[in-house]
This record gives C-alpha cells, structure tokens and sequence, in this order.
C-alpha cells in the first residue's frame, strides 16, 4: 500500500505536537468539526433512496425484532418461526405417520393450489430427510405404478391444512391420484413434478 | 466447545501467518487469522476423513491440536520466535472523526451477527446440499454418510458442491451449535476489519469508513452474510486474496504473497469454478510483473496456482468419483458462435450490473472515479485491480456464454451472486486511486492546524 500519505500525516501530527496551545485547541476544533461531517456523511448515505429503503426494511426491522427473538431461544421455537408449514409439516409426517406407513407426498402443483402463496412451498423429499431423517415417503413426481400402489397414507392439503388419508383400496388410491391431478393445469403436473 | 473452535481457528490462523513471514500481530493479521485458520482446519477434517478417522468432537479437536502443534513448532525452529516479540501490537489510534464510521459498521455487523446465530438455515441450496452433508457426517463420523445413499435419487448437484462450508458446519455443529453457521460472522468480521484498516492505512478514516460502509451497505451481499452459502465466503477469499496479492505488487513482501497464494487457494475450495479466476489472477500477474528476467515471474505464476489446483483436485479429481461415486455432469459447450446469445448475455449482464436495488450505487460511482481517475490523474498505479475487475466481466461473460443452462439462470443467480467477488475490489480500487488519495491528503492537512496559520 501507498504509505506516502499516511507518512506525511504522521509528519504533520509531530510538527503539530510541538506547537502552541493556540494551534492545539484549533486542531481538536478541527478534529471535531470533522467528526460532524463523518455523521453528517452517514445521515446524507442512508438519506440515499436504496440505502434509506435497506436501513429501513432491512436493518431496523432486524433490530426491533430482537426482543422477541431473545424470548424465543428454543430451538423448535425458532425453526417454526422461521420455516412455518415447510418445518411443521415433515414434523408433522414424522409425528403421526404410523410405523409401519408409507406417506404419498403429493405433487408441487397440487400443493401450490392447495395453500396461500408463500405459506408452504412443498420443497422436496429431502426436506423431510433433512428434518427428520430416513422416512417411509413416496414422493409422487418419481413413483413408478408400482410404487404408489404400496401407498398406505397420502397427504391431502386443502384451504391452508394438511391431513394424511388412510388408503385401503386402489380405488381410494385412485381417487388421491386424481385429485392430485385434477384441475386445469394436469397436463403440466408431469413436466414440471 | 464452540468457542473453543474459534479460538483454534485463530491461533491456527495467526501461526499460518507468522510461519509464512509476518512478524507483527496487528489488526490486519487478526482478521487474516480467522479466514486461514479456518481454511486450514477445514483441510485437516478432510484429511482425517479421507483416512478413515471417525469425525467426532474429540477427534477433530486433536486433528485441530495437532496442526496448531506443528505450526507451532515450524515458528518456533525455523523463525527463532519469541511470545513476546509477537505481543508488540501496533498502536491504532482511533481519531475522533472515525467513531461514527465505527459506531454504524459495527452496528451493521453485530446485527448480522446476531441473524446468523440466530436464523436456522434457510436457503433452498443449504437444506439440499452444504448443511445436509454437514448434519449426516456430524451424526454418522464421516462425510460419505447414508445420506447419500438414503437420498441418492432427489439430490442434485448441492451436496457435492466445493466442501469449505460444509466441512465448516461439520465443526461448528460438533462444537454444539445446533445451526452451526457462526463461523460465517467471524468471517464477515474478519473480511470487514482487513478491508477497513487495509484502507485506513494509506487513507483519512473518514475515506476508509466510507468505503467500508458502501462495502457492508451492499444490500444484496449484506443478505448472505448470515444465509448459509458458499457465495459469501467465497467472496471473502478472493478479495482479501487480491487485496493482499496487490500489497505484494507494491511493496514485494513474500509473506504477502504466500498468503495471498493459500487465500486463493482456498476460494476454490468454498466453489470449484473460482478455478478460472485463479487463472486469470495468475494470467494478470505474470503480465503486470514481467521484466527482463523472466524466472521469478513464471516461478510466482506457477506459485499462484498450486494451492488452488490442489483444493480443485482434492475434492473434483479425487474425493468426488473416487469416494462419492460422483461424476459432475459438464453443463458446458464448446466452439460455437451465436449472435443472438451473446446480445442476451450481453444486456442481461449490464442490467444486472446497473441495478441500484442489488448493489446500491457503486458502478455509478466507479465509473465517475475511474473516470477522473484515468484522464484527469492518469493514475495507473493500481491497474492491476483495474484488469482484474474488466478480467472478472470478461470471465463470467465466456464462462455464461458457454454454460448450457438457462440463460435467465445464468445471469440471475450464477452471475449475480458471482459479482460479490467483484464489489469489494471494485470498492478497493476506488480506495487505492490517485484521486481518493488525493482527497484524503487534503483532509489530513485540514485536519492538522498547521496550515491555519
């Protein structure tokens, strides 16, 4: 790094040391005249409209939910406030899905019409795994026939719930299969899931 | 333990640097410390992973031991060290004018600190891949868990991105953290502290709080200082890589080179392309350093890339076919022309570079310093940086052309968050310029009384 500009302020503090105390004071004024400009700099960068949008819904939201946050230590406390329905549903599966179960996991499209945007998202079969580790799931977009017929339970979301429908019949499965592709958008279920 | 992790990673850190030449414990070397230290120790839980030793607390607290014995030892013999030499921290006077700067960044960053602490892990890419590796290897004692066999046919490319996070999480979340992820505030501050007082050295601290504000500020980048994900730390690695290589350029220290060889080194174990950006960091220094003798300069060259060609080999020539099982699957084209991609890419990049909601002002504001810069100063000084950022633009612009994925992909995510390696250089090259230099001199004589009278 350049050190000329440092070296010749440090020149300009030692002739400054030796000087009367007239000089002394200006310079302290100087010193604080300059602290003034550093907040006065500060105000005017976040007066700047991206600066002033970030500080205001970024940094100060961050700041005032920090009381709440220490209240709320706990580690299921945070995961759910953070994750909501994309934690509370594998804990869900992993609650009440019966030992010797298997869980169709419906798919993206059918839960995207299913729920509020933004409230669950149905990530993927290793969100459950990474939650709660090894499950018995069958997730629909990869089922072979074969597969789904071993089905016991499939999930069914409506209005923002989620229950999981015991299968005891192909024909209760068939009926899961067509509501899973029901409704206009059935022909992009296979692409996109 | 955590906190035990972290005072490991800095005395690594702080013997790697001493080891390697440096002779006084400043600020600039506590906030080099962590970033090595940690580097370091993720190379060394690799190791012991690769010889079949089982990753448990103990364990990788004795692997920690063992590198800080040994560093120890090579300072110890070959440097003739005293404790109490090292001890002799520079004095850093902190000027009146600079407290708020301090008062505002640290503000900024005990926040984000807080966040990262805080927050579970939430970004899509770390569920699927850095923190899921992490989480199985911490329950199962080795990186090549049952998860990739339990989940083999939903994963993606996540789980084999470059390991420096994940082996990261794999320590911090045998220290007892349940999220892991505090090692990434360490790194914010560490990278934040060495960017400032890098500054402050040749500038008035009001310059340098500028700049270090405009660099936390960056409202895109401050958002992954507490998300788990490669990008971040990557962007650490390279720019204080750079910023400690350009010292080198200027004052020809070889313990500033070896540092900033192992930082380079190590952004291509946080993400495997940074590989192509080590090649034309080391392209750029054998042009910006050749004269008569053409020895020293292919000798550094070559030095340049061998800690990066090592970490790219470890984990994409060995680790992932030979123990994973994995072949990454080349997404690229080669050897043709096509107009129309180009134009898209072209504006697409521009677009993504000029927009203020993700990086604040910094491209307007470089411009117009680069400007006076250039034809008013006729600064070439730190062309070096100047190359470096055009070569970063030009890169991603050959790497994206190439890649055969979504366009729109491409430049949204692959690019947007590839230009976190380019703001802080840019910020730096603005802090290094004739005509900041020039301002900070002016104020430096205004703040001294002497020419009042």
């Amino acid at each position: 790094m350049a050190h000329h500009s440092q070296k010749q302020h440090k020149q300009l503090s030692k002739e400054h040391q030796t000087e009367n105390p007239a000089t002394k004071v200006n310079s302290n004024f100087r010193q604080l005249l300059l602290m003034g400009v550093s907040i006065l700099i500060i105000i005017l960068f976040f007066s700047v409209p991206y600066y002033h949008m970030w500080l205001s819904k970024r940094i100060i939201p961050y700041y005032k939910q920090m009381p709440h946050q220490l209240k709320t230590m706990g580690i299921e406390q945070r995961l759910i406030d953070r994750h909501g329905y994309d934690y509370l549903i594998p804990r869900f599966i992993h609650q009440q899905l019966p030992e010797n179960g298997v869980l169709l996991l419906p798919p993206k499209q059918y839960v995207r019409r299913s729920f509020a945007p933004g409230n669950f998202r149905w990530h993927h079969i290793v969100w459950n795994y990474y939650f709660f580790g090894k499950q018995p799931l069958i997730q629909f977009r990869d089922a072979q026939p074969e597969q789904l017929i071993m089905a016991t339970y499939a999930m069914v979301c409506q209005s923002d719930k989620v229950h999981m429908a015991i299968i005891e019949s192909p024909g209760q499965l068939q009926q899961v299969l067509a509501s899973y592709k029901s409704e206009k958008d059935t022909s992009t279920i296979a692409a996109t899931d | 333990m955590y906190i035990l992790f972290i005072i490991l990673h800095y005395v690594i850190g702080i013997l790697l640097l001493l080891v390697t030449g440096f002779r006084k414990i400043n600020a600039v070397v506590l906030g080099l410390a962590f970033p090595l230290g940690l580097g370091t120790a993720t190379a060394v839980v690799f190791l012991m992973d690769v010889m079949h030793i089982h990753l448990n607390l103990w364990s990788v607290t004795g692997g920690h031991i063992v590198v800080v014995g040994i560093l120890y030892f090579i300072a110890q013999q070959k440097m003739k060290l005293t404790w109490s030499e090292l001890w002799r921290i520079r004095s850093f006077a902190i000027s009146l004018s600079e407290w708020p700067f301090l008062i505002v960044i640290t503000a900024l960053v005990l926040i984000s600190a807080w966040r990262c602490i805080y927050v579970p892990v939430t970004p899509y890419d770390a569920i699927q891949g850095i923190d899921l590796l992490a989480k199985y290897a911490v329950q199962e004692g080795h990186i090549n868990s049952s998860m990739f066999t339990d989940m083999q046919p939903y994963l993606s490319t996540q789980p084999y991105y470059a390991p420096f996070c994940a082996l990261s999480q794999i320590i911090y979340r045998l220290g007892g953290l349940p999220f892991g992820k505090i090692w990434l505030s360490f790194m914010f501050i560490s990278f934040v502290v060495v960017f400032y007082c890098q500054l402050r050295d040749s500038l008035h601290p009001i310059l340098a709080g500028i700049l270090t504000l405009t660099l936390i500020a960056i409202p895109e980048m401050y958002a992954y200082t507490f998300m788990l994900q490669t990008d971040y730390s990557n962007a650490i690695f390279v720019t204080l890589g750079i910023i400690i290589l350009y010292q080198y350029l200027q004052e020809k220290q070889q313990a500033n080179f070896r540092i900033a060889c192992l930082l380079l080194g190590f952004s291509v174990w946080t993400r495997s392309e940074t590989i192509a950006f080590i090649l034309l960091t080391a392209v750029l220094l054998f042009f910006y350093s050749f004269k008569s003798n053409m020895k020293p300069v292919l000798k550094d060259t070559g030095l340049l890339l061998i800690p990066g060609f090592v970490a790219f080999a470890a984990w994409n020539l060995f680790y992932l076919p030979v123990v994973l099982h994995y072949s990454p699957e080349s997404y690229f084209k080669f050897g043709f022309w096509d107009m129309t991609r180009l134009g898209i890419l072209l504006k697409g990049i521009w677009a993504l570079l000029s927009n203020s909601f993700y990086w604040g002002y910094i491209l307007h504001f470089f411009i117009f310093i680069l400007a006076i810069n250039l034809l008013i100063f006729r600064d070439t000084r730190n062309v070096f940086l100047l190359f470096w950022i055009i070569g970063l633009i030009a890169g991603f612009l050959i790497l994206l052309y190439h890649l055969q994925l979504g366009l729109g992909a491409n430049i949204n995510y692959t690019f947007r968050r590839g230009l976190f390696k380019l703001f802080p250089v840019v910020l730096f090259y603005i802090g290094t310029s004739r005509v900041i230099q020039y301002l900070s001199e002016k104020i430096q004589r205004f703040e001294s009384a002497h020419i009042t009278t």
